[in-house]
């Protein structure tokens, strides 16, 4: 379906969108001020425009030549993103070894290849390098294990 | 000779096994940070700071510097090796890093940034040594009209940074911008785009950006396709770090010219090493007489930058030791382990406190050999990283990078923050749209914003004080000249491509 | 020195009364003072100082835990957020007073979720402009500024440096244009290169300047002369009695905190700050040592507030 799409045009459209809302909500929000005085939505709300006006202009310009197709994958960035959203929702509540687990773990499945004692391997290597690295060299202070409950 | 006299006591300060020792650890943990994506310097410098409360003042600082300018040094050999920034100074380096390791050259690339990075430090150090309150004096001459001018010719120069559409890279510049301004604006204390989340009220995290768009980014393109057989063996061994003559010939001038961009801007406070170091690869690639070459492995695309953010690194200690103004959150901890010990920095320093500061100077010198002599064994391991299996490696990556995300505020928000930028992107790389135009309007964006609101106000509304003030409109005369430049050289270009064509 | 000597013996008094108070079972366990902002400022090495001091008095550890961000306001949320056992305690500054007056949306009520435990020192203010301009006294000053195009810095809108300024262009009579930088550095840079003409800021942060003649110090902003600047008339002296602004330090517990703790702690920190091996810690830093009871402070806070509050809607600061 992507394939048949320009991505150039798609990619614009995107920036348009984006620019436009964030060009509105600052205007809408923030006071404008005098150009003398700036206000907090003048900056923003120009920027805004300036995002969607150069999206529109990829987006035009991408009518008149050839562009490659978009080359999108599903599985990579789901399990990549996942693994770092598991980190942020453990690291707070169970401490740095779970969440170093589950970016850990979580990620290696985007290999879409189960390797289990590698797997196993890499996880007690980085639960030993990590507190090592960040705690003893570095001195963060940061709980290795946590029970919020 | 009263400066070879201080330089003397300085060295016997700086060469104290305590110093040496402090300047050692500095170094090494610098560089440490440096290499690991994702640790920035703010966050190493601010868990060591109470350090400074035991060690003496000219001890703490001599260790602080180390790990300042360590962090910089370092922070190439992911750019060159992972194409993921080890500190967003270094993320230009990526651009023709990476390529140069691709093409089984990451050695000499390792090698040749380690003498840019010492080369672009000596140049600052010595700045720093002679003409400390010269500088400062001159620093002064900035006023917020000649800021805003001076971000503006640098985005105009820089809207050429990346390969492709120069429309593409303008609307990631823009877009950059308006990340930017997330946060408290400090000229009316509203709160813009946080939706009420606390964490955002001081915007965004430049690392949470920088390892998103570049380091998650990068990850989720390179699993399954970067396979660690397919390096040749022969690239990685200690021998393959030796520049060929060429690359000797082409690194010269980029890297003097390195050095000066970037001990202009490491003295403007505010500023620093990344837009030094973008700046002056911008440079680079607008007076190359092949500027397609870049982006491919270009030798000059490595060695400016990274002699530019040493450089900048050194002499951003001009403002802070010579007017006691700091120039970044860094040097106000700097600053600060200056304070406690009742240290009061400002232009009397040099004449009251001596020793300080000329040892400081010195352990700078002193700092820099350890950190050539250090790097360059290293290279050899690091380039042994390569050997590692990606499915082994880009976890470590991604592990790295959220602690060193968390770090920075101990707030999970900020993992967050390398979520929504490592999808982000990844969408940009999708539709082809430039990471390090984004990171530059990151970081001018906000820098802009204020200073133009600032001049407006000081200028009572009048625009034309950015043209009327001398230096401003030298600055701004120049921008034009780079326009102009831009047109021209882009119709030459289309003319020579359109006679290319008659010929085929 | 002669200034916390006077501070002192006014304050044996309170110190007489709380130290009546009862025992208390405090602390019980570690003790966070929570700083909202980074390591290295004035707030962080006065409270660093404090825990040394404190630990050792205690038996327990006594540690430091910089939250910075959003002016203060991260840090000053989460501890009104904590649990009310006074064993996280908010080490702040007068931006805990300003703050009702500039933010629209504060995360906490500074009346209702929290309540003081005491203000234990304060950084002098001093009104300062370049010396080129040959302005050596106030007088002069206002003077020259009445009805010429001048500017004056603040180190942005809604600090204590603002209200500082606003204070004092309000009770001189004078209609400069005000301009907010970003930070005092930046505030600073802007009185050497003579792009804004007069700021106000702390002792520490200008005395080399001053000491180097690049500054001239026009009056202190209080009702007693600093010792690192004996020569420099305060506002007071010279016919500004209400133009007084004082960075102070203070700590603040959750309002579900007991009354009792609340006094205890007061007590034991009044007599630590007042310590000699205190003062001789922090003086280098010109953080002046003062202390209060309880009641004292509540009424001063709420009073500042409501000062603040009626400046920022004069002045046209707030929303």
């Amino acid at each position: 379906m992507m394939g048949r799409v320009n991505k150039d045009t798609v990619g614009g459209l995107v920036l348009l969108a984006v620019g436009a809302w964030f060009a509105i909500y600052a205007a809408m929000h923030y006071p404008l001020g005098s150009l003398r005085r700036m206000g907090p939505g003048m900056f923003p709300m120009g920027m805004g425009i300036a995002v969607a006006g150069l999206g529109l202009l990829v987006a035009l310009q991408s009518l008149l030549r050839e562009v490659e197709k978009a080359d999108i994958r599903f599985w990579s960035p789901l399990f990549v993103l996942s693994g770092i959203a598991g980190f942020a929702i453990l690291m707070p509540l169970f401490g740095l070894i779970p969440a170093l687990l589950a970016v850990t773990i979580i990620s290696s499945l985007a290999e879409l290849k189960l390797r289990p004692v590698s797997l196993a391997l890499l996880c007690l290597g980085l639960s030993l390098l990590a507190p090592f690295v960040f705690r003893i060299c570095l001195g963060l202070q940061m709980a290795m294990f946590n029970w919020p409950f | 000779m009263e400066l070879l006299n201080n330089l003397g006591m300085g060295l016997g300060v700086a060469l104290s096994a305590t110093n040496v020792f402090y300047c050692f650890l500095g170094a090494l943990l610098g560089t440490l940070v440096g290499v690991i994506p994702g640790i920035g310097v703010l966050t190493a410098i601010s868990m060591l700071f109470p350090l400074t409360f035991t060690l003496g003042p000219t001890t703490a600082l001599i260790m602080l510097g180390g790990i300042w300018y360590g962090t910089t040094y370092g922070g190439s050999t992911a750019s060159i090796l992972l194409n993921i920034p080890g500190t967003p100074a270094n993320a230009v380096t990526c651009l023709d890093g990476y390529p140069m390791a691709q093409q089984g050259r990451g050695g000499v690339a390792l090698f040749m940034t380690t003498v840019a990075s010492f080369f672009g430090a000596s140049v600052g150090v010595i700045l720093l040594m002679l003409f400390s309150p010269v500088i400062a004096g001159y620093a002064l001459k900035f006023g917020s009209a000649e800021y805003f001018s001076l971000m503006l010719m640098g985005l105009v120069a820089a809207s050429t940074i990346s390969e492709g559409s120069a429309v593409k890279g303008l609307a990631m510049v823009a877009l950059g911008i308006c990340f930017g301004l997330v946060g408290m604006d400090t000229q009316s204390a509203s709160a813009r785009f946080t939706f009420g989340s606390l964490g955002l009220l001081d915007g965004i995290s430049l690392i949470a950006l920088a390892m998103g768009v570049f380091g998650v980014a990068e990850v989720i393109m390179s699993i399954r396709r970067v396979n660690a057989t397919a390096i040749d063996r022969e690239s990685v061994s200690l021998r393959a770090i030796k520049p060929t003559r060429d690359d000797m010939r082409r690194s010269w001038f980029p890297m003097i010219r390195g050095a000066s961009m970037g001990s202009f801007f490491g003295t403007l406070p505010g500023t620093g090493p990344s837009i030094a170091a973008f700046l002056s690869y911008a440079v680079e690639k607008r007076i190359a007489k092949e500027p397609e070459r870049f982006g491919k492995g270009a030798i000059e695309g490595i060695m400016a930058p990274e002699a530019a953010n040493n450089a900048a690194d050194q002499t951003a200690f001009i403002p802070t030791l010579s007017l006691g103004v700091p120039g970044s959150a860094t040097m106000a901890l700097m600053l600060g382990a200056l304070m406690i010990h009742g240290i009061a920095p400002g232009p009397t320093l040099i004449t009251s406190q001596p020793e300080l500061f000329w040892g400081l100077i010195m352990s700078f010198w002193v700092g820099n050999v350890i950190l050539l002599i250090l790097n360059i064994p290293l290279i050899g391991i690091w380039v042994r990283m390569l050997l590692i299996p990606y499915h082994i490696l880009f976890p470590a990556v991604l592990l790295f990078i959220c602690i060193g995300a968390y770090s920075t505020t101990f707030n999970a928000l900020t993992v967050w923050q390398v979520f929504f930028f490592g999808a982000v992107g990844y969408a940009m790389r999708i539709f082809g749209f430039p990471g390090a135009p984004l990171l530059l309007g990151f970081v001018l964006g906000p820098l802009m914003e204020e200073h133009f609101r600032r001049a407006m106000v000081l200028s009572r509304g009048s625009f034309a004080t950015f043209f009327e003030r001398p230096v401003s409109g030298t600055i701004m005369a120049i921008t034009g000249a780079i326009l102009i430049w831009g047109v021209w050289t882009s119709y030459k270009l289309s003319k020579r491509r359109e006679v290319y064509a008659q010929d085929v | 020195m002669r200034t916390i000597k006077r501070l002192l013996a006014g304050a044996a008094l309170a110190l007489g009364l709380a130290q009546s108070a009862a025992a208390v079972d405090f602390p019980t366990g570690t003790v966070t003072l929570v700083v909202p902002y980074s390591p290295s400022g004035n707030t962080d090495i006065f409270a660093r100082h404090l825990a040394t001091a404190l630990q050792e008095r205690w038996g327990h550890p006594v540690v430091v835990e910089n939250k910075p961000g959003g002016g203060s306001m991260v840090g000053t949320a989460y501890v009104s957020q904590s649990k009310p056992d006074a064993h996280t305690i908010l080490m702040t500054t007068s931006a805990y007073a300003t703050a009702p007056a500039v933010y629209k949306d504060l995360p906490f009520n500074p009346e209702t979720d929290m309540k003081p435990v005491g203000i234990f020192g304060y950084i002098a203010y001093i009104l300062i402009v370049n010396a080129d301009t040959g302005i050596k006294t106030l007088e002069e000053f206002v003077e020259k500024a009445k009805g010429s195009d001048m500017f004056a810095a603040t180190a942005g809108l809604g600090t204590t440096t603002h209200f500082g300024m606003e204070k004092f262009l309000s009770d001189a009579g004078l209609d400069l244009e005000v301009v907010h930088y970003k930070g005092g550095g930046d505030a600073m840079v802007a009185i050497l290169s003579k792009e804004a003409d007069i700021y106000d800021t702390s002792v520490a942060t200008a005395g080399d300047q001053i000491k180097a003649g690049a500054l001239n110090a026009l009056a202190v902003m209080d009702d007693k002369r600093v010792t690192a600047l004996p020569d420099v008339p305060t506002t007071a002296e010279v016919g500004y009695p209400d133009v007084q602004i004082r960075q102070w330090l203070g700590m603040f517990v959750p309002s579900g905190v007991s009354d009792e703790v609340v006094t205890f702690i007061n007590s034991e920190v009044n007599e630590v700050v007042s310590s000699q091996a205190f003062l001789d810690v922090v003086a280098p830093i010109d953080i002046n040592i003062e202390t209060s009871s309880v009641p004292d402070v509540t009424a001063r806070l709420a009073r500042e507030m409501e000062n603040w509050k009626k400046l920022a809607v004069e002045r046209g600061i707030s929303k």
